[in-house]
C-alpha cells in the first residue's frame, strides 16, 4: 500500500517515532493545574480508547501503512471524531519538538480517507452542498447576504476593508455579522462586503480532506477578493481566519492583509477610531477558538530532509520552524476585554495554545453531534468554574456549537460574541447571540 | 485470533458494549511501546508488541472483577494498563484481554491532616500533585515524568525518580491496595481490609505487600490493582505556581523560599562525601543530578539553528561539570532557609566544591525557571525520548551510596565505546540520571542513553549494550538494573545472585493464579524450570 500513498509514506519515520507517552492527551504538563481540566482532547476524553487520542491515530496510521489492517467502519469514527484542533499536536511537540507533525500526519489520514471514499455519510453530503450552495448548511445562495438588510452596506470599489462574514454568521448567527457592520460603521471605517457573492472559505472541505473542492473553493474566494480590490480582509470568523491567514498563503498565495476582528479592533482603539465610554459590569472569560489561537499560526510548509547529527540525534536540515502555536491571537482579545469599563476577565485554565476545544470543528459537528456538544459542555463546565457570567469569544461556530449544547440543558452561562461587548461599550446598539434555523 | 464470541458478549453485557473494541486501529494502539524492541530474548522486532485480541474499558473494581472472572472461565490471559506509559503495558501474547483502565481516573480521598491520597489507576502524578499542592503536600513522581500513573507506579513498578531525597520512591510511597486477584476475588491489602479506612499498608487487616510486589513489582503479572493508597509529602511551596516562559520550555517562577543551585565538585567522590554530610546535616529539599551537560544542551536546543546548537553544548558542558548536583533548598522559614544556605556552603566547601546559585548566574539565570521546572518537577524528562523517539536506560538498581557510585565510571566506560562508535546520541562521556534516596539512605545511578530503533546499526548497538551493561552489573554486583525488567528472561540471569527471588516469584504466581491467566509477559515464567541451586 505505501507506493500508492506518498503523501502518507512521507510520515513514515515519524509514525514510527511515536512512544506512546499519552502527552498528546494532556495539556503541557507545567500547564497542568489540577484534577480537572488538565486532559485537552475532547475525542480521548469520550471515547477513552487510545485510538482516539493524537498518538493513538499515528499508532493506527502506521498499521495502516505497514498493511496489518485496512479502513474498517470504526477506524472512519477515530479519523473523523476529531476536530483537528491541534491540541495534540502542540503537547507532543513540547517533546519531539521539529520530528513529529502529529496534526500533518491526521490531516494526510483524512485525506487519504477522503480518496478511499471512507468518511462519515454526512461528510459526503456536505462537500456537495458546499460546492453547490456556498455554504455546508445547504442554505440558498441569494440569502447569504440577507443578514446585511437595512444596514445600509453597500459593496463599494477598493474599499479600506473587504469584510468577509463568513458562512455561520451569514446563515445560523446574523446577529454577529450585523454587529460587526455596525462597529465598522461607529468607526468610520469605508468597508465593503461580497454579499451574495461571499462563499464558503472550504475550511470544513479542509478539514475533511476533500482537497480538491477545497481548492475550488479557495479559487473563487481569490477571485472574489480581487474584484473587491480591497487591500485588508477582515472577519471575526475564526475559522476564515484560520484559512486565510495560515492556510491559503500555503495553497495559493494571498497578497492581502488578513485580519481577525479582535486584531482590527484593537488597531481602531489605537487609532481613536473607536473609544469606549460606556461601562459594561459584567463577570466574563475569554474562550480562545483553536483556529484563532494555535492554528491562527502560520505554519510554512517546511522543505527539507532529516540528519543525524551528534551521533544519532535526528535534526531537520535546514532545521524546522516548529509551529508551537504560540503565535496565534491571544492578546487582541484579552486587550481589547481589558480595555472596556466594568468588564473583569476570569481566565480559564486551559487557555492560549493549550486551549480546549469545544469540538465542533473539523467535520464533527456535522457528522458526530454528540462529541460536539460533549466538547462544548466540558468547556462550558470549565468556564462555570471561573465564576464568570458570560463566556465571551468570537468564533461563530464555536458560538453555535455552546448555544446548542445550552439548548439542550446545562445553562447557567451566557455565551457572547465580543462584539456585542466592543458595541456596548461604545454606547452603540448591539444584538445578543441567536440562532436563525 | 478473535475472541470467541461468547467471551466478547459477556465482555459487552460486563463492561457496556461501548467499552469493548476488537477493531485492529483501536488495538493498534495499545501494542505499540518503546523499549518494545529491547526484548531480546523475546525476539522482539521492533516497536511493536502483540495485538490483544480485545481491549476492555472497565469502570469500577466490580467491573474489573466481572472481566477478570469471565478470563477465568474461557481460559482468556488478561493485562491491566493504566497510562500504558511503557512496554510493560502491553500484552505478551495473542488470546489476551487488556483492561485500559482509563475511565477508573478519581482522586477519591486526600487525607490533609494523615497525609495521603487515595486514587484510582489512571489519577496522573502531575493531577495529584497539583491537587496536593493546593492543601500544602505534594507526591513523589517517579522519573518518567509527571505523566505517569501513580497507582502504577506505587502498585507495579519501582518508582524512583529526582524527588527520592525526600520522598523516597514509590515502592515505598504505597500504603493500600484494593486488588483485585488473578482468580477474580476483590481483596483489599492493609487498613481497608478491616475497614479502618486507608492509612496503612499493612493493617489492621491483610497484609500482602510482599507478596504482590516484593522489591519491584509484577509488572501486570498478578491480577489488577483498582484502587490505592499513597503517601504525600509536606510541600513548602505557593498553592500554584506561576508558569512563565513560552512553549516549548515553560518554567516556573522561583517561589521566594525556594533556592536552586548547582553544587560543581572535582570528582564523584567528593559529590558522594557531599551527599553523606548534606544528609547528615538533615538540610535539602531535592538533591540529584539529572544528566550531562551535553545532553541538557540537546534538549534544550530544539529551537535553535545548528550552530547555536553547538555554541550551547559547548557552553553547558563547562558551565554544568559532569560531577554536579542540582540542590533545591526549600523551607517556609526564612531563618531556616538562611542556615540551609550556610549548611550547603560549608558543606560544599569543605568537601572541594563549589556552590552555584542558579538565580545568580550569568548565563543560568536566563534559564532558572526552565531549569527549576525541569530539574526540581521533572516536568521534561520525556525529552529523553525526543532525539530519535526511544529511549534506553542501564543500571540502575538501589544500592548504598558507596556501592552505587561504583556504577558511574563501570557505566561510563561500558557507553563509551558505543558512543563513540556513533551508535547512540553524543552526550558526553558519560549521562548518568541519579543521587541520594531517603536522605541519603541508598542511592541510586541509571545510565540513559538514546538510541535510534530505526536505524538497525543502533539497535543492535542498543541490544548488545543491554547484553554487557548487565554483564558488568552481574560482575561487579551493582544489582539488578533496569533492562532486566524488560523480561523475565533477563531477570532470570539476575536470580541466582539475590537469593534465587525468581523461584519465589514463580512458587506465588503458581498459587494466586493456578491458571496463569493474568500475563505473566513482563513478570515470571511461572512453567520455567527452577535454577540450579
Amino acid at each position: 500500500m505505501s507506493a500508492e500513498e506518498p503523501d502518507l509514506e512521507r510520515y513514515r519515520t515519524q509514525m514510527e517515532r511515536c512512544y506512546r507517552c499519552s502527552l498528546c492527551k494532556w495539556v503541557p504538563i507545567t500547564q497542568v493545574k489540577g484534577w480537572r481540566f488538565a486532559q485537552n482532547c475532547p475525542a480521548i476524553l469520550k471515547y477513552h480508547f487510545h485510538a482516539y487520542s493524537g498518538g493513538g491515530k499515528v499508532i493506527a496510521a502506521l498499521g495502516l501503512l505497514e498493511g496489518k489492517y485496512g479502513i474498517t467502519e470504526e477506524f472512519v469514527r477515530v479519523v473523523y471524531r476529531c476536530s483537528l484542533c491541534g491540541a495534540c499536536d502542540l503537547a507532543c511537540k513540547i517533546v519531539l519538538g521539529e520530528r513529529m507533525e502529529p496534526l500533518e500526519i491526521l490531516h494526510e489520514l483524512r485525506k487519504k480517507f477522503f480518496r478511499d471514499g471512507k468518511i462519515p455519510e454526512r461528510h459526503g453530503k456536505l462537500v456537495e452542498d458546499t460546492l453547490k450552495y456556498g455554504n455546508p448548511y445547504a442554505e440558498p445562495r441569494e440569502r447569504r447576504g440577507e443578514w446585511a438588510r437595512g444596514l445600509g452596506v453597500e459593496g463599494r470599489e477598493k474599499p479600506e476593508v473587504l469584510y468577509f462574514a463568513g458562512c455561520t454568521p451569514s446563515y445560523r448567527l446574523p446577529s454577529v455579522a450585523r454587529n460587526t457592520v455596525r462597529l465598522l460603521k461607529g468607526a468610520g471605517v469605508s468597508f465593503g462586503i461580497l454579499g451574495e457573492e461571499e462563499t464558503c472559505c472550504g475550511s470544513p472541505l479542509y478539514k475533511i480532506g476533500a482537497e480538491e473542492a477545497f481548492r475550488e473553493q479557495v479559487k473563487k474566494n481569490l477571485e472574489g477578493f480581487d474584484r473587491l480590490g480591497a487591500e485588508t480582509l477582515v472577519t471575526q470568523c475564526a475559522g476564515c481566519y484560520h484559512m486565510f491567514k495560515a492556510v491559503y498563503p500555503e495553497v495559493e498565495g494571498m497578497d492581502l492583509e488578513v485580519l481577525h476582528l479582535s486584531e482590527y479592533v484593537e488597531r481602531l482603539l489605537e487609532e481613536g477610531r473607536i473609544r469606549f465610554t460606556k461601562e459594561m459590569p459584567l463577570k466574563v472569560t475569554w474562550h480562545d477558538p483553536c483556529h484563532l489561537g494555535r492554528l491562527g499560526e502560520r505554519r510554512h510548509r517546511w522543505e527539507g530532509r532529516e540528519v543525524k547529527r551528534y551521533g544519532q540525534m535526528i535534526l531537520t536540515e535546514p532545521r524546522k520552524k516548529v509551529a508551537y502555536g504560540k503565535e496565534g491571537v491571544y492578546e487582541p482579545p484579552r486587550r481589547i476585554l481589558g480595555a472596556i469599563p466594568g468588564v473583569s476577565l476570569l481566565e480559564m485554565q486551559r487557555i492560549r495554545e493549550f486551549s480546549f476545544c469545544c469540538a465542533a470543528g473539523g467535520g464533527v459537528r456535522a457528522a458526530y453531534p454528540e462529541l460536539a456538544r460533549f466538547g462544548a459542555r466540558e468547556r462550558l463546565e470549565e468556564a462555570r468554574a471561573t465564576g464568570a457570567e458570560a463566556l465571551v469569544t468570537c468564533c461563530p461556530f464555536c458560538e453555535l456549537n455552546f448555544l446548542e449544547a445550552l439548548e439542550e440543558g446545562g445553562g447557567g452561562m451566557r455565551v457572547m460574541d465580543l462584539t456585542e461587548l466592543v458595541l456596548g461599550a461604545m454606547g452603540e446598539e448591539s444584538q445578543g447571540l441567536e440562532i436563525r434555523r | 485470533m478473535a475472541l470467541d464470541r461468547r467471551v466478547y458478549g459477556e465482555l459487552e453485557a460486563a463492561v457496556g458494549p461501548e467499552n469493548v473494541s476488537e477493531d485492529p486501529c483501536v488495538l493498534a494502539g495499545y501494542s505499540r511501546h518503546w523499549a518494545a524492541a529491547l526484548r531480546t530474548a523475546e525476539k522482539s522486532p521492533g516497536k511493536w508488541t502483540p495485538f490483544p485480541d480485545a481491549v476492555v474499558l472497565p469502570g469500577s473494581a466490580e467491573e474489573v472483577q466481572k472481566v477478570v472472572r469471565i478470563c477465568n472461565r474461557y481460559g482468556v490471559r488478561f493485562k491491566a494498563h493504566s497510562t500504558g506509559w511503557g512496554p510493560w503495558g502491553a500484552v505478551s501474547q495473542r488470546n489476551s484481554v487488556l483492561l485500559d483502565l482509563r475511565r477508573m481516573n478519581r482522586i477519591l480521598e486526600l487525607d490533609e491532616r494523615n497525609r495521603y491520597a487515595v486514587i484510582e489507576p489512571y489519577v496522573s502524578a502531575m493531577q495529584l500533585r497539583a491537587e496536593a499542592m493546593k492543601r500544602g503536600l505534594t507526591c513523589h513522581v517517579a522519573g518518567c515524568g509527571p505523566n505517569h500513573s501513580v497507582l502504577a507506579s506505587c502498585t507495579s513498578q519501582e518508582g524512583m525518580g529526582a524527588d527520592g531525597y525526600t520522598m523516597s520512591h514509590n515502592n515505598r510511597n504505597l500504603l493500600a491496595v484494593e486488588w483485585v486477584t488473578p482468580t477474580g476475588e476483590i481483596v483489599r491489602v492493609g487498613s481497608p481490609g478491616s475497614g479502618a479506612g486507608w492509612f496503612c499498608g499493612d493493617g489492621p487487616g491483610p497484609s500482602l505487600r510482599g507478596i504482590f510486589k516484593g522489591e519491584w513489582g509484577a509488572l501486570g503479572g498478578l491480577g489488577v490493582f483498582t484502587k490505592c493508597s499513597v503517601k504525600l509529602y509536606p510541600w513548602p511551596g505557593p498553592p500554584e505556581l506561576k508558569v512563565v516562559g513560552e512553549a516549548p520550555n515553560y518554567g516556573y517562577e522561583l517561589p521566594g523560599n525556594f533556592r536552586l543551585y548547582l553544587a560543581v565538585f572535582p570528582d564523584w567522590e567528593s559529590l558522594n562525601e557531599a551527599a553523606y554530610r548534606i544528609a547528615d546535616a538533615k538540610i535539602g529539599y531535592m538533591v540529584w543530578r539529572t544528566a550531562s551537560p551535553q545532553f541538557l544542551a540537546l534538549v534544550m536546543g530544539s529551537q535553535l539553528n545548528e550552530e547555536e546548537l553547538s555554541q550551547l553544548y559547548e557552553t553547558l558542558e563547562e558551565l554544568l561539570p559532569a560531577h554536579r548536583l542540582e540542590i533545591t533548598l526549600a523551607s517556609p522559614s526564612a531563618r531556616e532557609l538562611e542556615y540551609e544556605e550556610k549548611v550547603l556552603r560549608a558543606i560544599v566547601e569543605e568537601t572541594g566544591g563549589e556552590l552555584r546559585n542558579v538565580a545568580e548566574d550569568p548565563v543560568l539565570s536566563g534559564m532558572k525557571e526552565y531549569l527549576f521546572a525541569a530539574f526540581s518537577f521533572q516536568n521534561y524528562n520525556a525529552r529523553v525520548f525526543s532525539f530519535t523517539g526511544d529511549f534506553l536506560t542501564s543500571f540502575g538498581a538501589e544500592l548504598c551510596p558507596d556501592r552505587a557510585l561504583k556504577t558511574v565510571p563501570l557505566g561510563k566506560e561500558v557507553r563509551r565505546k558505543y558512543v563513540e562508535r556513533g551508535l547512540f546520541v553524543r552526550d558526553g562521556a558519560e549521562n548518568f540520571w541519579g543521587g541520594p534516596e531517603e536522605q541519603n539512605r541508598f542511592c541510586h545511578w541509571e545510565g540513559l542513553l538514546s538510541y535510534d530503533p530505526a536505524e538497525r546499526r543502533s539497535l543492535e548497538g542498543a541490544r548488545e549494550y543491554v547484553e554487557e551493561s548487565d554483564r558488568v552489573a552481574l560482575e561487579h554486583k551493582l544489582g539488578m538494573t533496569i533492562p532486566s525488567h524488560l523480561s523475565p528472561l533477563l531477570a532470570e540471569r539476575f536470580s541466582p545472585h539475590h537469593q534465587h527471588f525468581q523461584e519465589w516469584l514463580r512458587r506465588i504466581k503458581r498459587k494466586f493464579d493456578p491458571g496463569n491467566l493474568s500475563d505473566h509477559g513482563y513478570y515470571v515464567n511461572p512453567g520455567a524450570t527452577p535454577p540450579p541451586p
